[in-house]
């Protein structure tokens, strides 16, 4: 039954942005400074929002990686793709969007994994997250502008410490933390090792882009993906141990334990 | 109080509590449209207290302009609407008791509502760049489980540690830890991280980019990492090590390895002991610490031994193969006595027993000779040997480095052995002593971002004096053939002294990279022997056996090399001009060269994507010659063979072509790699041999055209379906070459060597594994006749972890030797270990079991420029070893 009900939201999806392609009307840039693996320094990605506020509809991208297939924010900005990676990214030079449609209650993210030694990509689908953030009296200034208000608010194994100014009336906000009363400015989690912070904004935004939801990969529910990704780092497991020389013993129990901006799901 | 009144209490309580969890419950439901009553969706809707202007409660409206809102309690609120691009809408809330349901309607005007492009400058996020040390708090990551270092080290994301000790940062395997800035161990540095307590340790320091010259560290190319471990400040080491003994049930093996470290502010040591009969080298423990890994001046030149007592051990791994009995001891130490000078100390003695037991059956080519003997050999060699080196470094400012150093080895060899050649007894003694000394001194100055001079002096002395006796009557004086020397007795020595100055220029921008050197050498190698045949208690020296030799080298040179690399195309050029002078000394003569040398070479890398890499170089080089192969006089090089040379130049010239392509990258389940390589010389010293029953003499002499070709094919499978790994590989060589026999007959000889290897390993992780292969040599020589031998090695190996703390491996191996059609000889070999280490104990044990099927002699058959020989050898029979291990 599954896999009927996400073949159906991913034709609606698909119908619908083929239909009437829907025009950005809000763009928010930020720098997403992560550092998951505590052996580098944190590393500065740019990234961005579109956002369509009648549509309720916004789409997220990292544009650091590698091309994007919609290179336009990185024409727009100067200040972006300052980022060297020492990793193999995960993209396939067609970007990883994360879609978000609040009127359908759906997500959908474009992830690419290792399958088989193959780059395989995926569009992972979920409801449009609902964070229950606690407002907080403290406020601040930032960058000048903003008015700023904190709310801290939990997310898959992270807690987030966000400043929202309420004088831009969107609930919207970076990756998948949105829900606030007010556009999210600046957010951290608290073991420090994400952080977004607001770079540029423009309504009505100047950029001539689409939202749609991403298009290549195979549709799969977050459940079904996080299986993929546990099987992918066991598979990797097996060919580290069988590539080992004569002689050698090992006993690899994990690849890394480097974490993402997801730690644990709660699939209830 | 009375029942009746707790009830009513009670009651009034329940009453009150229900009321407010109705409050709780009441919604306001409602809808946000514009001024032609068209719905507005992601409007937000915000419910205030007036008086503290603080937010209650939000939400947003959908599609359709709904929203609902839940009201904690009832009172006066303040309900806020706001849109992007419509005006912002506050009016009261008034929330009565009692009151469940509220419907609310909000008109939103439109407003030209626009946010001007902004940027926001804040310069924070911007200084985060990459650094190339990271230092990490160890106390984030301690739970108080952690033991010693390496526990520690496997919690830090990023940081992974395998079961033998080794650490990877990233997948990268690390240069070295240090600790405190301090390298006692270089890449031993499993001593450290297996012994340590870990709550010693404050910070972890991640260096990326790493360089031992810390001046060198950003003008290199270099993705090294280390780690350095710095100690919280109250907590030194005084002693803390590990102690593994082991002994066979017979008492007729034994194994013990003693590391201690006591690490202080100012001092560091490290001492490592090992004695054993199982046939460990412990020299290879602290190899890492004799050798430099950076180049140094004249590195090439070394004295040699001139004649060898033909003691040899089986081709086999140094535990089966090696009759050994050894006694190792080293003292590694660090001092500071001031922040900016740092003294480093080695030193070590070892002294080894190693007894030999072969028996050769060596037959000439019949295009050269037709001729063979047998020969069954004896020996038994005592080796000591002493090493001290003593290195100061001391950091001159902030972008400048001296550091000096002097190197100290003594050694002396004493090899007695019987021999039967031929059916004639014969004994041979050698005494070596070598003795050399290597003064290093070394500056580094950084002149700015990318450019940075290096100075580097050397002088460096090593001699080798050796004695040789062979007492027996087993061949007749040279060229004096009614004439046998009961004995025969060689005096000789070669000693070398170098001196050498080379400055080096770095440059490194983002797409090119300059190293340009210049620099002078000289090198003085001085050779003499002396040869006395005894004839019925006569002694009669052999003039033409004579050596005095005097042979230097000097060497004025540049060299530049220059590396551009954009996009997927990498281009590397290189060019040595150098300036020989070269002076060969003998009794009689004295002969001089000069020679002018512009040796280029190129390097052409093309990666085009991840998956594939195409390289090729060509390299044209003027090679010296070594004065053991320039030497006029004979020379007793074994027990019955006599060399000297006729080869009368110093250089000779080659070419090399060299291309690559590798497929795949890391983490795809198929991998190949082809390369060819392509030598040819166009003079090259080969060999005139001159046969009689009982020995040979051979000459040096300067031949043409020599090629020699190399082909190697790897290629490599996972299959996931099964978890099992595929690794084939071929490998080809041929060379073409040609020896002579007088009357100056040269012999057209070629070699050809194919391997084929084919492995598969398993990756099922968990309860069992197993790695099986095959291996197969062949090699053959022709000239006119054609002679072949053929290796085969079969292996199975099981890995069993039994438990969590118990892991079995099992190694079974056939060996079979063929020489041409003849029966094969065949081997099988067999050990057991079985490791038990308990988790959190300071104590692990260690069962051995090897050569079960206890095999003693191992033969061999071996082709070589003009013979072909069976060799056979003695190895260690079968044993069990019981072990444990103890931290201390």
């Amino acid at each position: 039954m599954k896999p009927i009900i996400l073949a159906c939201l991913f034709i609606v999806g698909l119908a619908g942005a083929k239909a009437q392609p829907i025009k950005a009307d809000l763009f928010v840039a930020y720098d997403y400074v992560h550092q998951f693996d505590i052996t580098q320094s944190p590393t500065v990605d740019s990234v961005v929002l579109f956002a369509n506020v009648d549509h309720q509809v916004a789409l997220y991208r990292n544009v650091s990686y590698g091309k994007e297939s919609d290179p336009k924010a990185e024409v727009e900005d100067g200040d972006f793709g300052m980022v060297v990676h020492n990793k193999v990214s995960m993209t396939d030079g067609k970007g990883t969007p994360l879609f978000t449609d609040f009127l359908h209650n759906v997500l959908q993210e474009r992830k690419i994994t290792l399958v088989n030694g193959r780059k395989e990509a995926f569009i992972v689908e979920e409801k449009a997250l609902n964070i229950r953030w606690s407002l907080q009296e403290e406020y601040k200034e930032i960058g000048g502008r903003f008015s700023c208000q904190k709310a801290i608010g939990t997310l898959r194994g992270r807690t987030y410490v966000a400043w929202f100014d309420r004088s831009i009336p969107v609930p919207l906000g970076p990756w998948k933390l949105h829900g606030l009363p007010g556009l999210l400015i600046e957010v951290e989690d608290t073991q420090q090792q994400v952080a977004f912070r607001l770079r540029s904004i423009s309504y009505p935004c100047k950029i001539d882009a689409s939202i749609h939801a991403p298009i290549e990969g195979k549709h799969v529910s977050l459940q079904e993906f996080v299986a993929i990704e546990e099987k992918v780092a066991e598979g990797y497991i097996q060919y580290l141990q069988s590539r080992m020389p004569r002689g050698a013993v090992t006993r690899i129990t994990s690849v890394s334990k480097t974490p993402g901006l997801e730690v644990n799901y709660s699939f209830e | 109080m009375n029942p009746s009144s707790i009830i009513r209490g009670v009651l009034f309580v329940l009453l009150g509590l229900s009321t407010l969890s109705l409050w709780g419950q009441m919604q306001v439901k409602g809808r946000v449209v514009d001024s032609l009553e068209q719905p507005i969706s992601f409007a937000l809707l915000v419910v205030k207290n007036p008086a503290a202007n603080q937010i209650l409660t939000s939400t947003s409206t959908d599609g359709a302009g709904d929203f609902s809102l839940s009201i904690p309690a009832p009172g006066n609120y303040l309900l806020e609407a706001r849109r992007l691009g419509y005006a912002t809408i506050q009016r009261p809330l008034v929330v009565s008791p009692g009151q469940a349901r509220l419907e609310i309607r909000i008109t939103l005007p439109d407003i030209a509502y626009t946010l001007d492009e902004f940027v926001v400058r804040d310069t924070r996020i911007k200084m985060q760049k990459q650094q190339d040390t990271v230092t990490i708090n160890a106390d984030a990551f301690a739970d108080g489980t952690e033991i010693v270092i390496e526990d520690l080290l496997k919690k830090i994301p990023g940081i992974e540690v395998s079961e033998s000790g080794a650490i990877s940062v990233r997948g990268q395997s690390i240069e070295r830890v240090m600790i405190e800035g301090d390298d006692l161990f270089e890449k031993g540095y499993a001593v450290l991280t297996k012994n340590i307590q870990a709550d010693l340790i404050d910070k972890i320091q991640v260096l990326n980019r790493f360089s031992s010259n810390a001046m060198l560290k950003d003008v290199l190319d270099s993705d090294q990492v280390a780690l350095n471990l710095l100690l919280k400040e109250d907590r030194k080491v005084p002693l803390t090590g590990n102690i593994e003994g082991g002994l066979s049930p017979l008492l007729d093996r034994h194994s013990t390895r003693v590391n201690l470290i006591s690490i202080r502010k100012k001092t560091k040591h490290f001492l490592f002991g090992n004695v054993n009969n199982t046939g460990e080298n412990p020299t290879g423990d602290i190899a890492n610490l004799l050798y430099s890994s950076s180049s140094v001046p004249g590195e090439d030149y070394q004295a040699r031994n001139l004649v060898q007592v033909q003691g040899a051990q089986a081709p086999l791994a140094d535990i089966r193969a090696n009759l050994n009995q050894t006694a190792f001891g080293s003292l590694s130490s660090i001092f500071r006595p001031l922040d900016k000078v740092k003294i480093k100390s080695l030193l070590f003695g070892k002294h080894d027993v190693t007894e030999y037991a072969n028996v050769t059956v060596r037959d000439y080519l019949p295009a050269l000779a037709d001729f063979s003997f047998t020969n069954q050999f004896d020996a038994r060699e005592r080796n000591n040997e002493a090493f001290a080196r003593l290195s100061t470094e001391i950091a001159v400012s902030e972008t400048a480095s001296l550091e000096g150093s002097y190197k100290y080895t003594l050694q002396q060899a004493n090899s007695q052995a019987q021999r039967l050649f031929n059916q004639v007894a014969a004994t041979e003694t050698l005494a070596n002593h070598a003795v050399s000394g290597d003064l290093q001194i070394q500056y580094t100055q950084k002149l700015s971002a990318g450019r940075a001079l290096e100075i580097k002096g050397r002088y460096w002395t090593d001699r080798k004096p050796q004695d040789y006796l062979l007492d027996g009557t087993i061949y007749p004086i040279p060229n004096q053939d009614s004439r046998w020397a009961d004995q025969v007795q060689q005096t000789s020595e070669n000693g070398i002294a170098f001196a050498g100055l080379e400055a080096t220029y770095y440059q490194k921008s983002k797409a090119w990279h300059h190293t340009g050197k210049a620099g002078f050498n000289y090198l003085q190698d001085n050779l003499s022997s002396g040869l006395i045949f005894q004839d019925q208690g006569k002694y009669a020296p052999w003039p033409a056996a004579d050596n005095q030799e005097k042979y230097s080298i000097s060497d004025q040179f540049i060299k530049w090399r220059t590396k551009y690399s954009i996009g997927k195309i990498s281009l590397l050029a290189a060019t040595q001009l150098r300036l020989v002078h070269y002076q060969l000394s003998t009794r009689e003569q004295g002969e001089r060269s000069t020679a002018f040398n512009v040796q280029p070479a190129v390097e052409l890398t093309y990666t085009p994507n991840d998956r594939h890499e195409l390289q090729l170089m060509y390299a044209y080089t003027q090679r010296d010659l070594g004065h053991e192969t320039l030497y006029r006089s004979w020379l007793l090089a074994e027990f019955n063979r006599f060399n000297r040379s006729q080869v009368r130049q110093f250089q000779l010239p080659g070419h090399a072509l060299l291309g690559k392509y590798v497929f795949g990258e890391w983490g795809q389940n198929f991998q190949g790699h082809a390369s060819f390589f392509y030598n040819y010389a166009p003079e090259y010293i080969g060999t005139n041999y001159w046969f009689t029953s009982s020995f040979v003499e051979t000459e040096f002499i300067p031949l043409q055209n020599q090629h020699l070709y190399s082909t190697q094919l790897t290629a490599e499978q996972f299959f996931p379906f099964c978890k099992l790994n595929l690794n084939i590989s071929y490998e080809l060589n041929y060379s073409h070459f040609q020896n002579s026999i007088p009357p100056e007959q040269l012999v057209d000889l070629v070699n050809t060597a194919n391997a084929f290897n084919v492995e598969i390993r398993s990756g099922f992780g968990g309860f069992l594994n197993f790695h099986a292969g095959i291996n197969q040599r062949y090699n053959s020589l022709s000239g006119g006749a054609s002679t072949q031998t053929v290796q085969q090695l079969l292996f199975l190996d099981i890995q069993l972890r039994l438990t969590k703390n118990l892991l079995l491996q099992w190694k079974n191996e056939r060996l079979q030797n063929r020489q041409d059609q003849q029966r094969p000889v065949v081997y099988g070999f067999a050990d057991l270990d079985l490791r038990y280490s308990p988790r959190n104990s300071p104590a692990s044990f260690r069962l051995i079991a090897r050569n079960l099927l206890n095999v003693r002699e191992f033969q061999t058959f071996r082709v070589a420029d003009s013979f072909l020989e069976a060799q056979s050898f003695g190895v260690i029979g079968r044993y069990v070893l019981l072990q444990f291990n103890m931290r201390l």
